[in-house]
């Protein structure tokens, strides 16, 4: 194993650049204020190492408090709350805390992911970035290393350590695709996020040497300088599919069906059918299209394996993925798509989902993506099959720390979304669905919304948030002592549950 | 093919502003007047349509506001600022949680399915229904599309009795002779309230909704519901039966509550009218399981067994949730073999579209339904009135029409979320749904026979 | 309801403050002839001022803010505009001529060192002397 082994295309590593938020005001995990007993004496904006104080002039600007590491800083001999002489800052956690965020994202991981997209960085002081609040699956599994007592020998070198997984592993004569960082984004279509969303995050995808996926609503031409960065979706509505949009993918994914809506169809509001999105899709514009629930013509695996030769015939270059829920048969369908002949069998749990979704199937619906990974990867390893097999698991998958341990349960990479969405600063209020669509203007197509967003902001926004991933995932791996991503898979002894302790 | 079972919703605004969940604190001093105020770019309009209303001190901002926090990101100096309204904590208790009151709000409100994105945000597991999951199919196995209509899914149960098996004579006819039958095209039937200031109104509210529906309502019966007759399952108590059999005449169903004279009763109802359903409430109490097979060898064909309102057993010190208790029943009933001699229903507890899914995946024929109609009527389930004080939102005087609309808008809902959950597991019939406990992933399961592979032993509850 | 023959009062107070309405209740010790009217709020600093105007006008004979003590707000200064705000309101409560005591807000906490006997008696003071409300 060796460095060689990565493939960069252009320069290692992308840029990273200070992108701060597109609104007046970021949020923080703190607040600290400025009573008017300040004289812009100016000592606090020399102590403090954040950047939190700042000066033009003469005049205090209001201060920057979202980057605050909080009470941890007391420790520190740059506490600027003990070193006003004026006494005139307060320091307090952020009452609008308790209004952000929920269980599975909690008020930290947002702030933390929102503080990772803007710098590049793991962040400082005692935000939580590593698990939610859900009190199960990912949230209840650490790395034992996270824990007191015994330490594996760590990889004193990070650059001996890769991070690429290979997404085709058959020895079928098909390329042999390789990805940078183990995961790769997944499929939000055109219409129900914006074009510069997307192109946002093909940029990314571009830069990290990794994939983004096209969802089912076409692929729009402005895409098109991406190609080899883009992942197409044939979906059961089988929206803007065409030959050419096939032969020019390097990853075709079937869609099945998707962990926020297992076993429903998709459904566009006619609201947001416009022009261009009816176009892209040879609809009507305003007129709501389904996409139907299941591939009517596919009952069985027989049927199953004449789609992937259908693909496999039109682009004979072309990698198969198959995106399925997590039923009970999980295990099952992993199997049924082996022998159809497809590479990579992508797994989206339940309570994943960028997408609006009727709030019963999120919450009831098949299983959560912790168990369908250990399950299929133990079946295919009964079955021998899993070295030919690529395992992609989504759907929940916030954190750097939650793909290595989807890794470690036995999934060869990651698929994410939100987490994407979070880095354009979606703050999870999930009303994508009401009115003109997302107020923040990355899940709509309303022209006046879109313009809340540009594309090279967004695009360095989710390049940061890969970077500061990477490092953790690198960090990871040489705490555990492991030197290739590839070696975590399945490696469930590196980790602990804490109900089994 | 039946004819489509189809409801008719309307949008039935609340009487009241409804207890929203945002709190949002506009604090102005300091405001620098900017040309385009963070207020006015809100995409909603919230703060257009603000308004207040001086007699019951809401301010209707704290409904309208989806929590999107761009005010609150935009205004230059922080102006705006948000948490979560204590009111909206207060509300209900820790089983009928705020979000659930406020959801079936919602559903009463539009009679559509809550849609929302970004994926699922609750704990991972919870207590109750919470521990499990519904199935899916795909690929391997058949799946239907009945969500938009394409296909149609049949949510409709019998009541009543089935024969075990049919006996024909030495010519080959038929002699064994099949009980009669109720279909109602939910698996739901409303039941009386366990609170509230309640009058005619709101039970004609919810007679009306029951006839409108095609289900039925079980009430202890009064004048008033006699136009609604057909609809009512009378709740016949030993003294109403022995005074007058008027209602047993009536009534397509009869029901009577348990007690140690059930026998006699029935025999006096089934003399007085042989092909009527008989519908017998039983308390969810330890000796449930017996009482159950008891009954239906008694003839009995209708079982409702009811828990309290958080769905627990009653009468007993440490009280098991209805969702056990109606497996063992129904285990019970099957090894027994005479499931199909007794339609079983259950209440309590049943607060959203999934638990009636639920339920009915653990040995449950059919639910009644209680609180939820109170709830689409805006109670807050404060529990005021059982403690003799006014009701905040005057339940007491509501129309009987209006609230028809509520119920039968918060059961197009439930109805398109059963459609939901049955067409992902690839099934056309919820009565093939009863008992599929296959169709259903439990959490102790999943955790034993995954993490407990990896992990070995789980540490004890204690 | 609000019955018609009892003086009608209106106290809004912070949830941060450590009390709930029950607490308020009996800490307050107001006499039955009052009709009272308990509001939890996220914090004093919610309530707008021309809506505490809009409760006037209902015939309400008295309103009462509860807000933290300075320095203690859980939004920083939301007690601090608070105070501010009920002074403004106060004038123009005296412009058009109403009592200016029918506005009062109290700054307390549910700290037992703190002697809050002060606000109580204050507040009996001012329901006792109250005529009703001129509005009604």
């Amino acid at each position: 194993m060796s460095t060689a082994e990565k493939i960069w295309p252009k320069g290692w590593p992308p840029e990273i650049r200070e992108t701060p938020s597109r609104f007046k005001r970021a949020i923080g995990k703190y607040w600290v204020r400025r009573s008017s007993l300040c004289n812009d004496c100016g000592i606090c904006v020399d102590l403090c190492p954040y950047g939190v104080h700042r000066k033009i002039g003469t005049k205090m600007l209001l201060p920057r408090d979202y980057r605050c590491i909080g009470f941890v800083c007391q420790e520190t001999d740059h506490y600027c709350i003990n070193k006003c002489p004026e006494k005139a800052l307060t320091l307090i956690r952020n009452p609008m805390c308790d209004a952000m965020g929920d269980k599975r994202w909690t008020a930290d991981l947002l702030i933390s992911t929102w503080y990772q997209a803007e710098t590049g960085e793991v962040p400082p002081g005692d935000l939580e970035y590593k698990v939610g609040d859900s009190g199960g699956g990912f949230d209840k599994l650490r790395f034992k290393f996270e824990l007191e007592g015994e330490r594996p020998k760590e990889i004193p070198d990070k650059k001996e350590i890769s991070t690429s997984i290979l997404l085709n592993r058959r020895n079928d004569k098909r390329p042999k695709v390789a990805i940078s960082v183990p995961f790769y984004g997944g499929g939000m279509s055109f219409g129900s996020v914006s074009l510069t969303t997307m192109l946002a995050r093909a940029k990314a995808a571009m830069a990290w040497n990794t994939f983004t996926c096209t969802g089912e609503g076409g692929y729009p031409e402005a895409l098109v300088p991406y190609a080899d960065y883009i992942i197409t979706q044939v979906a059961t509505g089988l929206f803007g599919v065409r030959e050419e949009t096939i032969q020019r993918a390097r990853v075709v994914e079937f869609k099945y069906a998707q962990g926020a809506k297992p076993g429903l169809g998709g459904h566009l509001l006619g609201d947001k059918v416009t022009q261009a999105v009816a176009k892209m899709r040879e609809a009507v514009a305003g007129s709501a299209l389904f996409s139907p629930f299941p591939f009517h013509s596919v009952y069985s695996v027989e049927d199953h394996k004449k789609h992937v030769d259908w693909i496999k015939e039109v682009n004979p270059h072309a990698l198969v993925a198959v995106k399925v829920s997590t039923p009970t048969d999980v295990d099952m369908v992993a199997v049924g798509s082996y022998y159809a002949g497809a590479h990579i069998i992508h797994l989206d749990g339940s309570y994943g989902g960028t997408g609006a979704a009727p709030n019963i199937a999120k919450k009831n619906i098949a299983m959560p993506i912790e168990y369908a990974i250990p399950k299929v990867h133990r079946f295919l390893i009964d079955e021998g099959i899993r070295d030919e097999m690529v395992i992609m698991a989504s759907g929940g998958i916030r954190t750097a720390y939650d793909i290595a341990k989807a890794i470690a349960l036995g999934a060869d990479g990651a698929v994410i979304g939100t987490s994407e969405l979070v880095a354009l600063e979606c703050i999870r209020c999930g009303n994508c669905e009401s009115g003109r669509g997302c107020p923040r203007g990355i899940a709509t197509t309303d022209p006046e919304l879109t313009k809340l967003m540009e594309l090279n902001w967004g695009a360095q926004r989710i390049i940061n948030l890969f970077n500061a991933w990477h490092s953790q995932l690198v960090d990871i791996l040489r705490r555990l002592g492991i030197q290739s991503i590839k070696d975590l898979v399945g490696r469930t002894d590196c980790l602990v549950h804490l109900d089994y302790m | 093919m039946p004819k489509k079972y189809h409801i008719d919703t309307r949008p039935t605004p609340p009487r009241f502003t409804p207890i929203g969940k945002s709190g949002v604190m506009d604090w102005r001093t300091g405001c620098l007047r900017c040309k385009r105020c963070a207020k006015t770019t809100c995409v909603y309009g919230v703060y257009n349509l603000r308004t207040f209303n001086s007699r019951q001190l809401a301010d209707s901002i704290d409904y309208y506001c989806k929590n999107c926090f761009r005010c609150v990101q935009s205004c230059p100096v922080g102006l705006i600022t948000k948490t979560i309204n204590p009111e909206y904590l207060e509300m209900g208790d820790t089983y009928w949680t705020p979000d659930i009151i406020s959801s079936t709000w919602y559903q009463a409100e539009t009679g559509k399915i809550p849609v929302s994105g970004a994926g699922y945000g609750g704990p991972f597991v919870g207590d109750g229904f919470d521990d499990m999951w519904t199935d899916m199919s795909e690929i391997v196995r058949p799946t239907r599309d009945g969500i938009h209509g394409r296909e149609y899914i049949n949510t409709s149960i019998d009541l009543g009795r089935k024969l075990p098996y049919l006996s024909f004579n030495a010519e080959g006819k038929l002699i064994s002779e099949p009980p009669s039958l109720v279909e109602i095209p939910l698996p739901i039937i409303f039941g009386e309230l366990p609170m509230g200031n309640l009058n005619e109104t709101i039970y004609l509210a919810i007679a009306q909704a029951a006839y409108r529906l095609g289900t039925f309502l079980v009430v202890t019966p009064e004048e008033f519901l006699r136009p609604y007759a057909q609809n009512i399952i009378p709740l016949l108590s030993q003294e109403v039966l022995n005074r007058n059999l008027e209602w047993v005449h009536e009534a397509k169903i009869i029901a009577l509550p348990h007690s140690e004279t059930i026998k006699q009763s029935i025999e006096r109802i089934k003399t007085a009218r042989s092909e009527a359903p008989v519908l017998v409430k039983l308390p969810l109490t330890p000796k449930a399981k017996e009482l159950v097979t008891q009954l239906t060898m008694e003839g009995v064909d209708i079982v409702h067994v009811y828990a309290d309102t958080h769905g627990r057993e009653l009468e007993s010190t440490s009280p098991r949730f209805i969702k056990e208790m109606v497996m063992e029943i129904h285990l019970h009933l099957v090894e027994k073999h005479m499931r199909d001699q007794v339609t079983l229903v259950a209440s309590g507890g049943i607060a959203m579209a999934e638990h009636v899914a639920k339920i009915i995946i653990c040995g449950a024929d059919g639910v009644v339904i209680d609180l939820p109609l109170l709830v689409a009527l805006e109670c807050r389930l404060c529990k005021d009135c059982l403690q003799g004080e006014s009701c905040p939102v005057e339940i007491q005087d509501i129309e009987p029409d209006w609230g028809a609309q509520r119920i039968i808008n918060l059961m197009s809902a439930w109805h398109g979320q059963l459609l939901e959950v049955l067409g992902a597991m690839g099934l056309r019939e919820i009565r093939r749904l009863r008992g599929e406990m296959g169709r259903a992933m439990f959490y102790q399961d999943l955790e034993r026979e995954i993490f407990g592979a990896i992990f070995g032993e789980k540490r004890g509850d204690n | 309801m609000i019955g018609i023959h009892k003086k009608q009062v209106v106290i809004f107070f912070c949830q941060n403050m450590g009390y709930k309405k029950a607490d308020l209740g009996q800490l307050l010790r107001l006499p039955h002839n009052v009709s009272t009217r308990f509001v939890e709020l996220p914090c004093s600093g919610k309530i707008e001022p021309q809506f505490l105007l809009k409760i006037f006008e209902t015939g309400i004979d008295a309103i009462f803010v509860l807000g933290c003590l300075d320095g203690t707000c859980h939004h920083v200064e939301g007690n601090r505009k608070m105070r501010k705000r009920v002074q403004y309101l106060k004038d123009i409560l005296g412009e058009i001529d109403m009592d200016r005591d029918r506005l009062e807000m109290f700054q307390i906490s549910s700290d037992p060192e703190l002697d809050i006997e002060h606000v109580v008696s204050e507040i009996d003071k001012r329901i006792t002397s109250l005529s009703p409300s001129p509005l009604k």
